[in-house]
């Protein structure tokens, strides 16, 4: 069975490249976030396999998100998408648990490649 | 990259343009607000992050310094002075520059020089960030290790059956954050129950990514180098790990080592708490999420065609069911009716956006006109919710913006003027939008000088519009029609008349065009209102049907003042026109069927007239009989009618027959 | 080495001449209609009708072609669509689609007179069939006079 990808971020644009990248390589988006609070909501409701999650986004940041769910689940698989320049805050999203980090602009076998890792 | 993502990027984009200028003028309200900091600074991240995506590398850069000076700005490093919002607004615009080159088909391509010298603004700050980098690491550089120090580490481990090794990891190509991607190593590492003893390079350099694929480890670790392999082998961008046991033991050790390992977590403890301070902000902002789907507006087009062939179809079905006189099917048919009536409804709502959409991009414009100005005004926004059709927001724009600009120009007074009249030395002015009836009334209000009715009707007669007898009478509704004329107003006169005239014809025609009224009302020294009266709906209109030569035609009603019946004997030549006179009026009279280019149409006794009006002036369209009135939907007739002036579109008429649309403003 | 390739024409007679439009072009064939004529139109458009809620234009393919249409009741219409434009033209008979090779196809002699808008003559057991440009034959229709 298809991996089941839940994509948190702000950005209607990034959500839909993220969608893009992820059906096309054969994993199925179980459903999108457009920020922490929705995401924590959705992981709950959807239980997805893997969880991309954005940093910056309003009423709950990313990594509140990730501790979040990692609190529901300690189990869950989570990558991290960063924008270039924020070191900082992709090694706090490592340490509150997330698996793995990919940065924008999205490479595609960059994405794909931190799906599998995790699969 | 894809041409799928170019729309809705450059939609979004416009979208965090408009909030970008929102927050900016927020922050000049208030420069300590730090909610509004932190939004511009996610505002301008998500745009980074969105144009290099897109492979729009000025933008990113752009955004990137913007970005930076905000997280100063956040970090209370820099205070955000006036002057700091200036560059930040013309780096806004910059953005939206960007943004428009790109719809416009190309890509993100500026004058370079402009680019240049504003991101050299940027730049100031950007250097203090640099040294207070070298800093730092010039004190990290104190912990720089030997290995003798390491050595003695791996025998005292040994003891505790740790074995050790050496890891060399080579990232892939292209990795982007180097750094992180190494501490992911260290952290699986130590995670494992292992400890990383020394590193080439240092890890001060690692920490700032001063190497360039290879990093070689010394680590203690209790698994096996096999089971170390796997573990780091699965991280992602990891190309090649090699991991060997350390036979040799040797018996050194510093306490420096460990001393650095410490001060490596200090640093990232104190990221953290910043990090965790910017969250709290994050949180307690509050911002509406709506749950909305973003659809192109050609299938909102095709959906609403769709529309109109249901509705067809369905008076077609009982028009057939009253010939056969089916009882049976009355009720369900009405039923039928009903719910075709709600989906219609359904289908124009969903055209409808709130009016905001056109407003919000005004509180910038007034706020860089007054600053140009030097005049003070109190910007009023009232009714941004009110909601028109999509197809009407691209066009309403320009002439509030003419509107707003002969408001703030030329109605507001200098503040010594106002003070010197006893009015409030701030001006208003109140741009508001309402719905009325089948209306969406749009208002700009200011309580400035008025217009002058003596000056503009001097110009009138100047221009010899009118008599100095008939000016008069005039009412001052009349008097502000002038107004509206092509040329009536020049720059040269504008300030004079209080400026109602700068593009007022411009107005007048797009509002016309979009089968809108406007309308001016003014008090002296109390101010001007200007009126702009729109229907909810471009695709739905209410017209006259009427026949020429046994097909039907459509007049719009918003064209239309009053039909009569002309008797022939009060038609009368005057060269070579037809006009007749109706209440001691001239009113010049079109036979359509001649406009048609339509022959052998014989003489009446009477004629049915539809007077309709075109700005100021009156006309007579003849037709052979009134049908009534009915909502059409119009549609385009095509490109091969392009050079057909006199028709705007057709409609699909109950029966299935088209029906063709007059345009009146290129028949009279 | 010579290519051999094959394509579908759409034939149809019109003002008694066979004539041929790509057959990827032509989306629907419908009897002759209610046309409502638009006045001050170009000459050889003949209106518009109503397909499906649609408003399309109809065009008299035998006099923009300059041959005489012989007025039947019984015309067809047949509808293209070309760049996401639909317009219907008026013609006598229908035959259908036919399979030609390319060989099979002549560029036509300068002395003809339908200029671009034929695209060349198609000889098929004896029979010639006149190839037509969609693409030019709207041009031609769009273009302002």
């Amino acid at each position: 069975m298809a991996k089941r990808v839940l994509i948190v971020d702000d950005a209607a644009f990034m959500r839909m490249l993220l969608k893009d990248i992820i059906t096309k390589a054969g994993y199925e988006v179980a459903g999108e976030a457009a920020n922490g609070v929705e995401a924590v909501e959705k992981y709950k409701e959807l239980k997805p396999d893997v969880v991309t999650m954005d940093i910056t986004m309003p009423e709950m940041d990313g990594i509140t998100a990730i501790k979040k769910i990692k609190e529901i689940d300690p189990n869950a698989k989570i990558i991290v998408c960063s924008a270039m320049g924020q070191q900082a805050m992709v090694i706090e999203a490592i340490q509150a648990g997330a698996k793995d980090f990919i940065v924008k602009p999205f490479q595609h076998s960059r994405v794909i490649e931190a799906l599998q890792k995790l699969s | 990259m894809n041409e799928q993502y170019l729309s809705i990027f450059i939609d979004e984009s416009r979208e965090y343009v408009q909030s970008l200028n929102e927050s900016l003028l927020k922050l000049e309200k208030n420069p300590r607000d730090e909610e509004t900091v932190n939004e511009t600074f996610r505002i301008l991240h998500t745009l980074k992050g969105m144009a290099g995506t897109m492979g729009f590398e000025r933008m990113a850069k752009l955004t990137h310094r913007m970005e930076q000076l905000l997280d100063k700005v956040r970090s209370k490093k820099v205070a955000l002075t006036s002057d700091l919002l200036d560059r930040l607004f013309a780096g806004v615009d910059m953005i939206d520059k960007m943004v428009n080159n790109v719809a416009s088909g190309g890509n993100d391509q500026v004058n370079e020089e402009d680019l240049k010298s504003l991101m050299d603004a940027f730049e100031v700050v950007q250097e203090q960030k640099v040294e207070e980098q070298k800093v730092q690491s010039e004190t990290k550089k104190e912990s720089v290790d030997v290995e003798d120090s390491v050595m003695k580490v791996i025998h005292e481990a040994s003891k505790e059956g740790y074995g050790a090794f050496k890891v060399k990891v080579t990232l892939a190509e292209g990795t982007i954050m180097k750094a992180v991607r190494m501490y992911m190593v260290f952290k699986a590492i130590e995670d494992s129950g292992g400890q990383v003893l020394s590193s080439v390079p240092p890890v001060e350099d690692i920490e700032q990514e001063k190497f360039d694929r290879e990093v070689e480890l010394v680590i203690i670790a209790k698994q096996d180098a096999e089971s170390l392999h796997k573990m780091i082998a699965s991280i992602s961008e990891i190309e090649r790990v090699t991991v060997t046991t350390i036979a040799k033991v040797q018996e050194k050790l510093k306490e420096e080592e460990k001393e650095r390992e410490v001060k490596k977590e200090e640093v990232l403890e104190e990221a953290k708490i910043v990090e965790e301070k910017a969250q709290e902000q994050k949180i307690s902002q509050k911002r509406r999420l709506v749950q909305t789907v973003r659809v192109d507006i050609d299938k909102l087009d095709t959906l609403m065609n769709l529309m109109g062939e249901l509705v067809i179809s369905r008076s077609r079905i009982s028009d057939i069911l009253r010939k056969y006189n089916i009882k049976e099917v009355d009720e369900s048919l009405s039923q039928l009716n009903r719910i075709t009536l709600d989906l219609q409804n359904v289908v124009m709502k969903i055209r409808m956006v709130p009016i905001a959409f056109v407003f919000n991009r005004f509180p910038r414009m007034v706020r860089d006109l007054a600053k140009q100005l030097s005049k003070e005004i109190n910007f009023v926004i009232e009714g941004e919710d009110t909601e028109l059709d999509r197809t009407f927001v691209e066009d309403i724009g320009e002439p509030l913006v003419h509107l707003l600009r002969n408001a703030i120009d030329h109605g507001i007074e200098t503040k010594e003027e106002r003070i010197a009249k006893g009015k409030p030395p701030v001006g208003t002015v109140v741009l508001s939008a309402r719905h009325e009836g089948n209306n969406v009334v749009i208002e700009v209000k200011d309580d400035g000088r008025g217009i002058d009715r003596a000056t503009v009707l001097k110009k009138a007669i100047e221009k010899g519009l009118i008599s100095e007898a008939q000016a008069e009478n005039l009412s001052d509704e009349k008097v502000y029609e002038f107004l509206f004329l092509p040329g009536f107003s020049t720059r040269s006169n504008a300030t004079e008349l209080s400026g109602r005239g700068v593009g007022m014809d411009v107005v007048k025609n797009v509002v016309e065009s979009l089968n809108g009224t406007v309308k001016i009302e003014s008090v002296k020294d109390r101010g001007t209102t200007v009126t702009i009266r729109l229907p909810l709906t471009l695709a739905i209109i209410q017209a006259l049907l009427v026949t020429v030569n046994n097909h039907v035609y459509a007049i719009p009603i918003a064209n239309i003042d009053s039909t009569l019946n002309v008797s022939a004997n009060k038609i009368q030549k005057l060269q070579d026109k037809l006009v007749t006179v109706i209440r001691g009026e001239i009113i010049p009279l079109v036979k359509l069927w001649e406009v048609f280019g339509l022959n052998g149409h014989k003489e009446e006794q009477y004629y049915n007239t539809v007077i309709v009006r075109m700005g100021n002036r009156k006309y007579g369209l003849v037709v052979d009989s009134l049908i009534g009135q009915e909502d059409i939907v119009i549609k385009s007739l095509g490109k091969i009618f392009n050079d057909v002036r006199i028709f705007s579109g057709g409609a699909i008429l109950g029966d299935g027959s088209i029906a063709l649309i007059l345009d009146v403003s290129n028949i009279v | 080495m010579a290519e051999l390739s094959e394509f579908e024409v759409f034939v149809f007679s019109v003002g008694g001449q066979e004539m041929a439009f790509d057959v990827e072009h032509v989306s629907i064939v419908i009897e002759k209609t209610d046309i409502t004529p638009v006045p001050r139109a170009k000459k050889n458009v003949l209106g518009v009708m109503n397909l499906r809620g649609r408003i399309v234009p109809v065009v008299d393919l035998a006099s923009m072609l300059g041959l005489s249409c012989k007025d039947s009741a019984e015309g067809k219409i047949v509808v293209v669509n070309y760049e996401d434009i639909e317009t219907g033209f008026l013609v006598e008979k229908v035959r259908g689609v036919m399979r030609v090779n390319s060989e099979d196809v002549e560029k036509m002699h300068k002395f003809d007179s339908f200029g671009e808008k034929s695209k060349g003559i198609i000889k098929k057991q004896e029979e010639l069939i006149i190839h037509l440009s969609v693409g030019k034959i709207l041009e031609e229709l769009t273009m302002s006079s």
